[in-house]
């Protein structure tokens, strides 16, 4: 269960609805800087830790993508570890289908191992957070979104953090880049396809 | 002899003509019910027709109207601040041609690059990683199919713009509450002006439709995002939503149907995970303001052991105590029905040991028809009851519905819109079968933005809703 999301999830409505991060009633003017050192930097979520191995329940992610929920599931979390370890949090395990294709399907709300990156992709990934995250802002929302979920992105390397958020999907390349980066280092059969309860 | 020149100055408008929408919209024009009640017969409108004619012959305000040739079009975008479309009203024909215009890039949602499967868009991050860790070719390539389209997109536009233009062409018809006017009529003709493409600059709305599994393994959460002015629109949609309210019925992919169960063998004894599961139901259907848009339907089911009567009562039971549970946590015994026979086709299975709970209709949501809905510059009606903005680790509200609804009861952002064309009950929030809320069907109040495009493009700040 989610002990506490601070990612601030707005109902858009007829009005602007800019997540932020910090907890919902935090002024704006208090809101944490986008780069911090790690430890002074707000995780974007503080989530139970069902599901995780003990070491990771106090490291820092390298890198930390949140989607927010929306009125097709819970909140998605995917959390990029030191060691390689992809962990996801979120309302669904993935299974091995027909003809060996993975799916998704429903399940309990905890962290499940999505995959594990060899030591040279998660350092490929990390060279891509220096060279193209750190000190990325986003463009202030403008207008309503309606049916968007909040999400946010959060790196920490080298000790110092950086965090970004958008009212719905973020499109930013520098994000992509990241994301893409993660995707390309999982590589066949290095993780289990069925991922926990 | 008319005193205006109603066919010639105001010709009956052209839609693009893809769909039965215009058809249907064509032999669909309402009368005012100064005129004739609700009726939209043939002789009804000729009586109507003549009816004006005659107040025009004093009137040279309405004579003036109706020999006007069509008024606009126009891009609008309403004063909820969102969407944005063309309106055009032909007084000849009695009708409002509500445009959108919108080009459609069509993304498959996986790209293999350099051997490796990467995302086209966030919500297929997951999706990316689950296809590279599959290390058989057959199976990779397989999975990878799922997220491509393939050669026959246009089918694929084309149906989304037919479902949306069935959605909300022609439901309602307007007329004008002013005396000798109440003969002026409009139908609603709403034509989607989808290509697939670049974007043209006239468009209203630029669309990425992402390929993903049938399925819905994996999916894309559809969002509008507002520009200003009527155009700068962007909307995200997955190519599931491309499938109509019976289709995702029949995949299971219906907000409005819940299943409590299973019971025990035998038992219409409600489990503590039952009693969970009607809490949420219950925070996520309140009734926001006693209309009864949201009546709840019971059906209970049991598994085929035992002798038919036997199983039947024991199904009626089972639905009689989930009734009781939710009158206990104040819903209301009038929203309720109990409906039997929901033993036939049973199995020996644990499965059919259940209640099935339908809000409404029960039909599921034509996903692209409620994103459309937006752009015509209509709010959510959602009630979010599952978020957690609080932070706490449990819903505020008890529910399970999240996203950018609002508390049940909360007015929409199209409420006062609603009220001026004659809604009495205005727009509120609330978990019900509504197109702007979690189902697919088109209220009065959801032809709010749509009678203020008649209003503000006519100028006449009259025109009221039938119906």
């Amino acid at each position: 269960m989610i002990i506490a999301l601070v990612l601030t999830i707005t109902a858009c409505g007829a009005q602007s609805a800019a997540p932020t991060l910090g907890p919902p009633e935090t002024p704006a003017e208090a809101l944490p800087p986008p780069t911090a050192p790690c430890q002074e930097l707000p995780m974007l979520t503080e989530l139970t830790d069902e599901g995780l191995p003990p070491e990771l329940t106090q490291a820092q992610p390298m890198w930390e993508s949140v989607r927010g929920p929306d009125r097709g599931g819970a909140m998605r979390v995917s959390r990029l570890y030191a060691n390689g370890d992809l962990y996801a949090w979120s309302d669904q395990r993935r299974v091995e289908g027909p003809g060996g294709v993975p799916r998704r399907e429903a399940a309990p709300l905890r962290w499940r191992l999505d995959a594990r990156l060899s030591a040279a992709a998660v350092a490929e990934v990390e060279a891509v957070i220096k060279a193209r995250f750190m000190g990325l802002t986003l463009p202030a929302p403008t207008g309503v979104v309606n049916d968007g979920t909040p999400a946010a992105a959060r790196a920490c390397v080298g000790g110092v953090g950086h965090a970004v958020s958008a009212p719905s999907a973020i499109t930013a390349e520098e994000v992509r880049a990241v994301e893409h980066t993660i995707q390309r280092g999982v590589k066949p059969g290095s993780a289990p396809i069925n991922n926990g309860p | 002899m008319s005193s205006y020149q109603r066919s010639e100055a105001s010709p009956a408008p052209q839609s693009s003509g893809h769909d039965a929408a215009s058809q249907q919209a064509q032999s669909g024009a309402g009368v005012g019910p100064g005129v004739a009640g609700q009726s939209t017969d043939q002789s009804n409108a000729l009586a109507c027709e003549q009816l004006c004619d005659a107040n025009a012959a004093s009137d040279p305000a309405l004579q003036a109207f109706l020999g006007h040739g069509p008024f606009g079009p126009s891009t609008l975008q309403a004063p909820t601040g969102i969407g944005g479309f063309d309106a055009e009203y032909h007084p000849g024909a009695g009708q409002l041609v509500i445009t959108v215009r919108g080009s459609v890039n069509l993304m498959d949602g996986l790209t293999e690059q350099s051997g490796s499967l990467v995302a086209n868009h966030t919500d297929l991050d997951q999706a990316a990683i689950d296809g590279n860790l599959i290390a058989d070719p057959a199976a990779r390539a397989a999975f990878l199919a799922d997220f491509q389209w393939g050669q026959d997109t246009s089918a694929w536009v084309t149906k989304v713009q037919g479902n949306v233009e069935r959605t909300w062409s022609n439901h309602f018809s307007f007329w004008v509450d002013k005396p000798g006017w109440e003969c002026v009529i409009a139908s609603v003709l709403v034509d989607i002006d989808m290509v697939e493409g670049m974007s043209r600059p006239n468009d209203h709305v630029n669309i990425e439709a992402y390929k993903c599994p049938d399925d819905g393994a994996y999916d894309v959460g559809a969002y509008v995002a507002s520009g200003t002015g009527g155009t700068g629109n962007s909307m995200v949609l997955s190519s599931r939503d491309g499938m109509n309210s019976d289709e995702r019925t029949q995949q299971g992919g219906s907000l409005l149907q819940r299943e409590v169960g299973p019971f025990g063998v035998g038992s219409a004894r409600l489990s503590n995970d039952n009693k969970a599961s009607l809490d949420a139901f219950a925070a996520d259907f309140l009734d926001a303001n006693n209309d009864g848009s949201n009546p709840i339907t019971l059906v209970g089911r049991a598994s085929s052991d035992g002798a038919a009567a036997q199983n039947e009562r024991l199904a009626r039971q089972r639905a009689e105590a989930v009734s009781a549970y939710l009158r206990a946590k104040g819903v209301a015994q009038t929203r309720i029905t109990v409906q039997l026979g929901g033993t036939q086709g049973a199995d020996a299975s644990e499965a059919w040991r259940r209640v099935d709970l339908v809000v409404g209709d029960g039909r599921a949501q034509d996903v692209a028809s409620h994103e459309f809905g937006h752009v015509l510059g209509l709010t959510d009606h959602y009630d979010d009851a599952g978020s957690d903005a609080d932070g706490d680790g449990v819903a505020d509200r008890g529910g399970t519905i999240s996203g950018t609804g609002a508390p049940a009861g909360t007015l929409a952002g199209h409420d006062n819109l609603a009220k001026q064309i004659g809604v009495s009950g205005g727009a509120v929030y609330e978990n019900n079968d509504n197109i702007m809320s979690l189902g697919c069907n088109v209220a009065p109040a959801n032809y709010a933005t749509i009678g203020w495009a008649l209003q503000t493009v006519t100028s006449v700040p009259e025109w009221k809703i039938n119906g």
